[in-house]
């Protein structure tokens, strides 16, 4: 009897460990956690090239899409094949360990991914080690986006270079403000538009490689330039994604907007009323990145093989990438795709400028590593810091020691001198 | 026998409870308390340091400054809310007044609403450029320039007080009126034919018998304005702004816990609150159940 016991054991033993060898049967449910619906479309479109496949696609607020996915990936149960991770905390998901090392699993999808994306775009999807985790179908470099009726008023050229050269640099960019405010035009809506300028324009992100805190000169000094557009009242006094910054996007009596890629189809066409066609883009005082969304697969994913399948297909397929930017407008992470659209006619809403050509030229010109993962929470203490000092609330010393009172109190690990 | 049995089943019908209790309160409730001593990121392993977020708590200026933010504006809403809740509830008891069903409901109205879709409104509201409220009052000529509301701590300390006194005097006067037509006609009667008046018979016997009501509301509402969360949160930054005004106790605790991931520092916070909470509560208890023995 005990021998029969022990036969028993051993061929379910043995059963199990030939079940943990057999390769997983095809998957039929993929599942994707995002936090906005731009995937939508691509989920219909990967639904429709794979027949049978059922897609269940989540979308949590960006702002407690960590604190809602965290637990779930801790646990594993109900995790997702596929999640997303925005710019401002995409580093911060990487720490975590908890997406795919496509490096390693899968090279090949990886090398052509890397040379065909922008260095600055694959470097953020990199862990520690430097490997690809994450992956992204869009690079967002940054243009300003302006009124052309509203230039030939003031400056006399709405030509995208010529207006460019007025902007060059912070205290030109100033200046041209001056001048549009004579003429009872404000430069921008809102003083924090500009804060992506200053953060790519750094040489060192908010925490160094040695976990000190880094208030670099060129941050201070949007100090400075954020208050000369207050006191001099160069700007509508707007915030960014309030009523009135959108509402003025039909009007004439403010100039232009700093805005990436996504802003023009997400943002400007949606808002631009009777403005449509009256835009034009060019380089602010330097070349900037705002956003963009990275894709990865959760180690332990169910539908690995599908989850695999969809990454490739938006991140990596050039044919794909070029029907999405069809019919979406999005600047893709596969510049040879952008060159393409490059060579075509430009957009009507822009006068027929060709955004590709533009942001072709400004993708390379991204300083990489400046991202870190705690940019979310900091970037917001930053922005609050300079309004404390230019509403006169604090001098500038009081707003960068409260604003390191609240790192250090957020980040006991970072060093705050 | 019988008797015993019979009683039995009386624990298996509140047994769904306390299993719900237990796995959704209680166990939670220690297992926050396990939490605060370690420290602990929600991703890595925990690690037991004892009671060292509780000695980090006593000396963090930035929770001390969180309590300030928060009785604050309790006290700023309370006080109004009942002081306008007794006058109506007056109104209403003493006066015949056509349609009064009516306008209990329109004073309760506010409340149907959610808290967060209220801070929001009033988020557009108070717009400084292009909120109706500075609009409003510049056109008036009261203001020569629209005011950033937003962003003077006490303004916005103030409009969130504003807020919960409108969300809440409605619930208050109903409460209020029931406390007051709870007190028997016959004490009003024998006041009448000793000769006292409306004001004398509001203070001397209205106002007495309605203490345990108003001490209900006072610490029902205590409880709840120490937890408030969802108008500062959606109202402003969701991390306090202005120079942290509007980051009250359970906001702190809010960002420490899951914007920073400081999950044993966070449970500290909690149990912090807790402590808080049940002493203001005793003190307010017994501050206005000892003047009623005088």
């Amino acid at each position: 009897m005990k021998k029969l016991w022990a036969l028993v054991v051993a061929v379910l033993l043995v059963a199990v460990v030939a079940t943990g060898c057999t390769k997983k049967p095809t998957s039929t449910k993929l599942s994707i956690w995002a936090f906005t619906d731009e995937l939508k479309k691509v989920v219909e479109d990967f639904k429709a090239k794979n027949p049978g496949v059922d897609v269940a696609f989540s979308i949590v607020p960006s702002e407690e899409f960590r604190t809602k996915i965290r637990p779930v990936l801790r646990s594993g149960t109900g995790a997702p094949d596929v999640f997303l991770g925005e710019v401002a905390w995409v580093r911060d998901i990487i720490t975590w360990g908890m997406w795919m090392d496509l490096t390693e699993k899968y090279p090949d999808m990886v090398k052509q991914y890397e040379e065909q994306s922008p260095p600055y775009v694959v470097d953020l999807g990199r862990d520690s080690n430097g490997h690809v985790v994450a992956m992204s179908w869009q690079a967002c470099p940054g243009g300003f986006f302006y009124k052309r009726s509203v230039a030939k008023d003031v400056f006399g050229t709405d030509d995208p270079k010529a207006i460019g050269a007025l902007i060059s640099s912070p205290d030109k960019f100033l200046d041209a403000a001056r001048t549009l405010k004579s003429k009872n035009v404000k430069i921008l809506t809102g003083f924090s538009d500009y804060q992506w300028i200053p953060f790519y324009g750094r040489e060192q992100g908010w925490v160094d490689a040695n976990n000190n805190f880094v208030m670099d000169p060129v941050a201070l000094d949007f100090f400075d330039m954020a208050k000369t557009l207050r006191t001099e009242d160069l700007t509508a006094k707007v915030d960014q994604w309030s009523p009135g910054w959108f509402g003025n996007m039909a009007k004439k009596e403010v100039f232009g907007y700093l805005l990436p890629t996504w802003g023009l189809h997400y943002v400007i066409k949606k808002n631009a009323g009777d403005t449509a066609g009256d835009w034009g883009v060019t380089r602010g005082p330097a070349s900037y990145s705002w956003g963009g969304t990275w894709l990865g697969i959760y180690k332990n994913a169910e539908a690995e093989d599908l989850a695999v399948k969809f990454v490739e297909m938006l991140a990596v397929d050039a044919e794909y990438q070029e029907v999405y930017t069809r019919e979406v407008g999005d600047f893709m992470s596969n510049l040879n795709v952008d060159a393409k659209m490059a060579k075509e006619e430009g957009d009507p809403f822009l006068a027929g400028q060709n955004h590709y050509q533009f942001f072709l030229e400004e993708a390379k010109n991204i300083t990489p590593g400046l991202e870190t993962q705690y940019d979310q929470n900091i970037n917001g203490m930053y922005i609050d810091a300079i309004r404390n000092y230019i509403e006169g609330k604090m001098s500038k010393e009081e707003a960068v020691a409260d604003m390191k009172g609240k790192i250090k109190n957020a980040y006991p690990e970072i060093n705050v001198e | 026998m019988r008797l015993r049995n019979a009683n039995n089943y009386g624990y298996l019908f509140i047994l769904p409870f306390f299993i719900l209790f237990f796995i959704f309160n209680l166990y939670p409730i220690f297992y926050t308390f396990t939490l605060s001593l370690h420290e602990y990121d929600g991703m890595s392993d925990k690690v037991y340091i004892g009671f060292e977020n509780y000695s980090r708590l006593l000396s963090d200026d930035y929770f001390w400054k969180s309590i300030f933010s928060t009785w604050r504006i309790w006290f700023v809403n309370i006080i109004p809310q009942i002081g306008v809740a007794l006058w109506l509830a007056a109104i209403f008891t003493f006066n015949r007044i056509k349609g009064q069903a009516f306008f209990r409901a329109f004073f309760y109205l506010p409340n149907l609403v959610t808290m967060a879709s209220i801070a929001l409104l009033f988020n557009v509201l108070l717009d400084w450029q292009n909120g109706f409220i500075n609009q409003f009052l510049v056109i008036l000529g009261i203001l020569d320039e629209p005011i950033n509301w937003l962003r003077i701590p006490s303004a916005s300390q103030n409009w969130v007080a504003f807020i919960q006194f409108w969300m809440w005097y409605g619930q208050t006067t109903i409460l209020l009126l029931a406390g007051m037509s709870a007190i028997p006609t016959s004490y009003y009667e024998a006041a009448i034919a000793d000769g006292a008046n409306k004001t004398k018979i509001f203070f001397y016997i209205t106002m007495p018998l309605l203490r345990p009501t108003l001490i209900y509301i006072t610490v029902v509402s205590l409880i709840g304005g120490m937890q408030i969360f969802d108008i500062p949160m959606v109202l402003t930054d969701g991390a306090g702004a202005p120079e942290a005004s509007l980051q009250t106790m359970v906001i702190y605790l809010y960002g420490q816990a899951f914007r920073f991931n400081q999950y044993g520092y966070g449970s500290a916070i909690a149990y912090g609150i807790f402590v808080l909470i049940a002493l203001f509560s005793f003190i307010i208890y017994f501050f206005i159940h000892k003047k009623e023995e005088v």
